[in-house]
């Protein structure tokens, strides 16, 4: 029984992906550990819930680093993109990407 | 099979051993600003010690707060000296003497760490969860508080004064000074 439920367990969350980081656009200049630091994700299919933590090591000690997602939407119609609340805006197009909230360009 | 089960409730009980069952605090309002919204009968901290690895760990759990909203959680520790450090984390007075701060009436030798960010989402709810250590053993005498805003004592964020950084919930509480006292082995 107990394998039943690891085993079910394991199916609705998926083993996280492991992304490194790169340098952003904005300033070249801060420090981070490229090596050790990551982002890991995964989305569970039965909740439709997705879990991301953000690591930084090496980075500036005692600093407030504040963390996002652009989502791309390339491959979907903007209209389709659930957003609700204040968020509710139209996409904008960034040079290349499509962005869901209007702010100055280092958000 | 039967040996290979007594070896699991074995491996079981050890950890439940080390790692202890979670303090689960409600959270009472702060010293500066009283309007900021929080549903308190769902609200809390909690926290436990690993006794083997000397590791705090704490979760601040906000609900019904203001949505995308954030909050800086930190530790007032009531002391008359305090290390440069706990755990990983640096005391804001560097170390040493205390330093006296009045809230409430209250006088009180503190010093103060801070430990991270809560940011809401559009319903008004976040948590923040952190791992402190390895921490000196030790018995400490501290409350858990929270500020509407985020930068006091870090680098970047609004300014350290009210408005700004006001500290709008506590635990124990509801008067500064109540403490929560954890031991470290």
């Amino acid at each position: 029984m107990a394998v039943a439920v690891l085993l079910s367990a394991s199916t609705a969350s998926a083993t996280a992906t492991v992304q490194k980081w790169t340098a952003g656009w904005d300033d070249f200049s801060e420090p981070l550990n490229y090596t050790t630091s990551k982002v890991s994700w995964s989305v569970n299919t039965t909740t439709r819930k997705l879990s991301v933590t953000f690591t930084l090591r090496g980075a500036t000690p005692s600093k407030l680093y504040q963390v996002g997602a652009h989502i791309l939407l390339h491959h979907v119609s903007r209209d389709l993109w659930p957003v609700s609340g204040f968020h509710r805006r139209r996409c904008l197009r960034l040079e290349h990407e499509a962005r869901c909230d209007q702010k100055p360009r280092g958000g | 099979m039967k040996k290979m089960l007594l070896t699991a409730l074995a491996v079981v009980l050890a950890t439940g051993t080390a790692s202890a069952t979670a303090t689960v605090q409600k959270w009472t309002a702060g010293w500066d600003n009283f309007s900021v919204p929080l549903n308190y009968k769902t609200s809390h901290v909690s926290w436990s010690v690993n006794a083997t690895t000397h590791k705090l760990s704490v979760t601040f759990a906000l609900t019904g707060a203001t949505p995308s909203n954030l909050y800086q959680v930190a530790l007032n520790f009531f002391c008359s000296t305090f290390p440069a450090t706990f755990g990983q984390f640096p005391n804001d007075q560097g170390g040493g003497a205390c330093v006296s701060l009045t809230r409430q009436g209250v006088t009180a030798t503190v010093a103060e760490v801070e430990l991270g960010v809560v940011t809401t989402d559009i319903h008004g709810n976040g948590s923040f969860s952190v791992v402190i250590g390895p921490v000196a053993s030790g018995t400490y005498s501290l409350e858990f508080f929270v500020r509407n805003g985020v930068g006091c004592d870090l680098i970047g964020g609004a300014a350290c004064s009210p408005p700004d950084s006001s500290a709008v919930y506590q635990s124990p509480g509801p008067t500064f000074g109540d403490a929560t006292t954890i031991t470290i082995p």
